[in-house]
């Protein structure tokens, strides 16, 4: 008895075999076919020549990209001085994303994607019309973060950390088990003491106990690019965290503005230090959080 | 639009890269290109309409920004290479026995000629859906045509290769 009398040995059955190996048809289409060709031979020897077929080119069709396929920065960068030389190690496996999800239209809010203006909601400079009170990151905030993260772990896979500013998005892939850490967000901020000062945010992402090297380029013409350190930990809710930063100066100086140190950081902004650039003294505070698992 | 396309984009990533991978045969340029591609397609975000699908639309901007990585002048000798590197692993996959160096050197010779010998229209549907791992609504869309069109074309390519396969395994059985 054959459920489909349509389905013996001529070439309309050969098409639906064909079909049937690449997985083309409905389940109740292929309950019928797998029945009529139980019952034929010919078929079955026709059907094992089709699959062989499929098999033979599996293990193209099945390619993947090795590494994550990274997006890069279409922004033309600022040339500077002995950068391959500066250049750290751990960035040849970062890829650069030069704002182009900010092209799309993707970062939320715009918290990053205006310039940083005296009345930003985090004012950092201790100067004399600075609040008095220390700013916190506020849950929408973390969760934006969240949202962006992993926005862009979408596209880029698992990522080992993740750098941004108003300018410019860094990512770096994840290679073995750091994918597995925990992610840590840390909101870096740099300006100017004084009133009236531009004020430069970074937010960046990283794992637990994982060193991570970001270089960000300078944020306009003649400015310093920015070359940061982290190694984070969590500890009680906060983070412990080893820092180095430092910022590019007048190329001629045989020594770079840099902070080092080690701090505990949590969702109320931190002072990590001063740097001297050329006749400035710069202001940098950090808040940081671990990144928990979104709940729907 | 431009958040679902993001947040997207990575399901298309294989499938681009293995176009590109077969256009150009080299892995490195063929990951570049998708990254070219992604950015393009972000880029250019605003612009999809939604008349045709994304894969579709991310399949013509990958062959484009491939074929910008070609020399006019090598494409005709990239090509064949990147058939070589398609049908490397057919002679371990549709020999009767083990073959050895010289043999496999052979088979592959002739499977690409067996491709290469495929009328167009068939060898366009069996390379998106076979090696590019199209649906074949998406090869369909692709190729401009109606999916019962694409799945005669598929079917057509496959009873080619197969016969000349046969045809191939008769030859050497008889030598």
């Amino acid at each position: 008895m054959n459920p489909n009398p349509k389905a013996n040995g001529n070439p309309p059955d050969n098409l639906r075999l064909s079909q049937l190996v690449d997985g083309e048809l409905q389940s109740d289409e292929v309950n019928d076919l797998l029945a009529s060709v139980l019952d034929d031979a010919e078929a079955r020897g026709r059907l094992a020549m089709m699959l062989g077929l499929r098999r033979a080119t599996g293990a193209w069709r099945l390619r993947q990209p090795e590494r994550p396929v990274m997006i890069v920065a279409d922004r033309p960068r600022v040339p500077r001085h002995g950068r391959a030389a500066r250049r750290l190690g751990s960035l040849a496996v970062a890829a650069c994303v030069g704002g182009l999800l900010l092209l799309a239209g993707i970062w939320a809010a715009g918290w990053l994607s205006k310039p940083v203006r005296p009345t930003y909601p985090w004012p950092i400079a201790p100067g004399p019309e600075a609040p008095a009170v220390a700013v916190q990151v506020t849950p929408e905030q973390m969760q934006q973060v969240a949202k962006v993260f992993a926005l862009h772990e979408s596209v880029a896979g698992p990522l080992a950390w993740y750098a941004a500013d108003d300018q410019n998005i860094r990512l770096a892939s994840a290679r073995g088990a750091e994918a597995g850490q925990p992610p840590i967000a840390v909101l870096l901020k740099l300006g100017p003491t004084g009133p009236g000062a531009v004020v430069r945010t970074l937010v960046i992402v990283c794992r637990e106990q994982q060193p991570a090297s970001i270089e960000l380029p300078a944020e306009s013409p003649g400015r310093g690019g920015l070359r940061v350190y982290l190694t984070p930990r969590t500890v009680n809710d906060k983070v412990e965290m080893k820092y180095a930063i430092a910022v590019d100066g007048d190329p001629r100086q045989a020594v770079q503005p840099s902070i080092t140190g080690q701090r505990r950081i949590g969702l109320d902004e931190t002072p990590l230090g001063q740097l001297a650039l050329d006749d400035k003294l710069i202001n940098v505070e950090a808040a940081a959080w671990p990144m928990r698992p979104e709940r729907n | 639009m431009d958040e679902t396309l993001a947040a997207n984009l990575g399901e298309h990533v294989p499938q681009m890269y293995r176009v590109a991978l077969r256009i150009l045969g080299d892995d490195d340029k063929a990951q570049d290109v998708v990254q070219d591609a992604c950015v393009k397609a972000l880029r250019a975000a605003g612009g999809f309409n939604g008349r045709s699908a994304l894969t579709t639309w991310l399949h013509r901007i990958t062959v484009n920004c491939a074929l910008d990585h070609l020399d006019s002048r090598m494409r005709t000798e990239r090509q064949h290479v990147d058939l070589d590197s398609v049908v490397a692993g057919l002679p371990e996959r549709l020999a009767a026995g083990p073959a050895d160096a010289a043999e496999r050197r052979e088979l592959c010779s002739v499977a690409r000629q067996f491709l290469e010998a495929l009328p167009e229209d068939c060898r366009r549907a069996f390379i998106l859906t076979q090696l590019d791992g199209y649906s074949y609504d998406d090869a369909a869309a692709i190729e401009d045509q109606p999916r019962g069109t694409m799945a005669s074309r598929v079917f057509r390519a496959k009873r080619l290769l197969l016969e000349r396969i046969a045809e191939q395994t008769d030859r050497r059985t008889t030598q």
